[in-house]
């Protein structure tokens, strides 16, 4: 089996992410992938049918990477996408309320940061939740109902910039 | 090495292909019937067998990195302080996240072991009415391990 990960050699790095106030964010780019991998995104299409898959595994950005830092690294600790709502002054919307590009931040029952994604097309019925794209931890990019994905659904809110 | 039919690789997978941070796939992953049945019916002894194969390059080919995961999580909830040494003495090769979730197993620790400490209260005149006295027990936690 073809490894892409490859042991004794570094499997991570790290970039500069700051917010708007300037302050840094810790992130770290993940190279862990193997060609094991590659191979399983029949599991996600087999468990989430409604949702569509680009067929590359890019391990080096999480859903935050993508959603926070332009796909250029993960951002792996809930305090600091907590930080950058905050800091760059993200307001909550009302889910029927949200257009393409607002960002959509799944917490769990802890108030833990789970997922974020961008918010792909409004709310439409019969199910009035958004289109949400978003990268699905180690594995691609898909696009899904925001209610349609395998994160908590208790506890999530959206967020636009306004200022 | 064989997995033990009981493990489900893809299930223990499809957990660690869609998790974004070691907090998710902790949590996730210690959910797991897989992971259960782990802690369950496998020794200390022979899951740290299963991870030491695991993270081998022989392993390492065969089996998904989720894999190791799991066996880690399992091993955590038997005895923390084994499964950190485990880690001491095996580099994480190929494991990212493999500081984080023990950091994760070790703040998610409760109190097992507790240590009775027994001691009667001064006597104080003016609480004294029979004369009997009673004995209050305190009891305070000396040692941690994880709870499953």
């Amino acid at each position: 089996m073809t490894v892409l990960s490859i042991p004794g050699m570094p499997h991570s790095g790290k970039i500069v992410v700051q917010t708007r106030c300037g302050n840094d964010i810790p992130n770290t780019q993940v190279h862990e992938l193997t060609a094991y991998h590659l191979h399983t995104i029949h599991l996600l299409e087999k468990q989430y049918p409604q949702a569509e898959f680009k067929p590359k595994f890019i391990p080096i950005y999480n859903c935050h990477g993508m959603t926070f830092a332009a796909r250029r690294t993960g951002i792996f600790e809930g305090l600091s996408v907590r930080q950058i709502l905050r800091e760059d002054k993200y307001a909550e919307i009302d889910r029927l309320e949200t257009l393409p590009g607002d960002i959509i931040v799944y917490f769990d029952d802890r108030g833990d940061v789970e997922h974020s994604g961008f918010v792909l097309e409004k709310p439409k019925p019969p199910v009035y939740y958004p289109r949400i794209v978003s990268k699905w931890g180690h594995g691609p990019e898909a696009t899904h109902f925001a209610n349609h994905c395998p994160y908590s659904l208790g506890d999530v809110h959206y967020f636009r910039i306004n200022e | 090495m064989n997995i033990p039919r009981e493990i489900n690789v893809e299930e223990i997978d499809l957990i660690y292909i869609v998790s974004n941070t070691p907090a998710y796939l902790f949590k996730r992953m210690r959910g797991s019937e897989s992971v259960l049945w782990m802690a369950s019916n496998l020794s200390t002894e022979k899951l740290v067998q299963l991870y030491t194969y695991l993270r081998s390059e022989e392993g390492n080919n065969n089996y998904p990195v989720s894999l190791s995961y799991a066996t880690l999580i399992a091993l955590s909830t038997k005895e923390l302080s084994l499964a950190t040494d485990t880690l001491k003495r095996l580099p994480l090769i190929g494991l990212d996240w493999g500081k984080q979730i023990l950091s994760i197993a070790n703040s998610q620790a409760v109190p097992t072991l507790t240590t009775d400490l027994k001691f009667t209260p001064p006597r104080q005149r003016s609480l004294i009415f029979g004369g009997s006295t009673s004995e209050n027990t305190l009891t305070i936690p000396s040692s941690v391990r994880l709870k499953l």
